[in-house]
């Protein structure tokens, strides 16, 4: 007894002091409570040891996931604002080239319209110049014919005598050649 | 041109200047040689020879005179060969020409283009005035008529309104133009 007592101090198995105990007194001496008690106090203490762990695990844990996100962020911020960056830069792009390209249609648009405007105003004026040389035309005819008609009748024969001459006198010529050389 | 009968050559007087007249002195020829048929064959020469102011005027013109058939033939085949051969002028008038005044036209023509001349006589209301001469190919215009026509840029360019009255330079679209109560 005083051997068993000697071979476990302080809760601890002196190997020692076992070496010569034999396998009864072991078996006798680490009885199922004390197994059992051992084992509880292991348990306790693994549980302390595993709470203990599980703390600083999850104090790790909680600091890696702190900065795993502010990683993420700073990463997700960065390429989201390269992207919003990029995406600016396309839109301004395309912006510029829209201006352009509206800048260049209304260029044309303009450039035609003047065009069209010139084409207009000339076919306009052309149509206008035949109107009013149609009329100065006709208008010419209509006083001749009225003002033959008007003063025709007054002009007695005998003094258009010298006006008849004097025609007869400038075509004489052509008279004298036809009748001389007609058949 | 000269028509010459048994080597004589006759000069139409002004008063025979249509065929008319040429045919009618062809008929009084052919009386008068038929009146000196018959005094021949009566042997007789009481009837005198009584020739119209027409045909005094002819024989006083050329110095002539009806004294046998050979003469007067002579005469009235002249008046033949100019009825069939003479050049032939149609000439119209506004009006009715007086006889002074058609003499006078002859007398130009026989002197100036040809002294066999025959004038046909035509009446053309719309002339106006002066005449419409028409020889064997050529037809010369001598009206009033005629005259206006030339001279109708004239008359156009007289009545006719500057480029800038008719606005020809530029071209005011009607729904631009200031509306009649705001002038």
């Amino acid at each position: 007894m005083v051997l068993q007592i000697n071979a476990i101090k302080d809760g601890q198995i002196n190997p020692y002091a076992m070496d010569s105990a034999p396998d009864q007194a072991v078996e006798h001496f680490f009885d199922k409570s004390f197994r059992e008690d051992l084992r509880n106090r292991g348990r306790l203490h693994f549980e302390k040891i595993i709470g203990e762990n599980a703390v600083f695990l999850q104090q790790d844990l909680r600091l890696t996931t702190g900065q795993l996100n502010d990683y993420m962020k700073n990463e997700i911020t960065a390429k989201l604002k390269e992207e919003f960056t990029k995406y600016e830069k396309s839109i301004m792009d395309a912006k510029d080239m829209t201006m352009v390209s509206i800048k260049k249609t209304n260029d044309a648009i303009e450039e035609q319209s003047q065009i069209i405007n010139q084409e207009i105003q000339k076919q306009i004026a052309s149509e206008k110049k035949q109107t009013i040389e149609k009329f100065e035309q006709n208008m010419g005819d209509i006083i001749n014919h009225y003002i033959v008609e008007a003063i025709g009748k007054q002009i007695d024969l005998t003094s258009q005598l010298e006006f008849v001459l004097a025609e007869l006198e400038n075509n004489k010529k052509a008279i004298i050649e036809d009748i001389n050389h007609g058949a | 041109m000269a028509l010459k009968t048994e080597e004589k050559t006759y000069k139409l007087t002004d008063g025979i200047y249509s065929l008319a007249s040429v045919s009618g002195l062809i008929r009084e020829l052919d009386q008068i040689e038929n009146k000196l048929l018959q005094a021949s064959v009566k042997d007789k020469s009481d009837d005198k020879i009584a020739p119209s102011p027409l045909l005094s005027g002819f024989l006083e013109e050329n110095n002539v005179k009806l004294e046998d058939q050979k003469s007067v033939g002579s005469i009235k085949q002249f008046f033949k060969d100019v009825r069939e051969k003479a050049p032939l002028v149609h000439i119209s008038f506004a009006s009715d020409p007086p006889a002074d005044f058609v003499q006078k036209i002859i007398n130009w023509f026989r002197r100036e283009v040809n002294p066999l001349i025959i004038l046909s006589i035509g009446l053309q209301p719309t002339i106006g005035a002066g005449c419409i001469v028409r020889t064997t190919n050529k037809q010369f215009d001598l009206s009033l008529g005629e005259e206006f026509h030339k001279q109708k840029q004239y008359l156009i360019n007289k009545f006719s309104l500057s480029a800038k009255e008719t606005g020809e330079a530029n071209f005011i679209p009607v729904q631009m133009a200031p509306k009649e109560a705001e002038v």
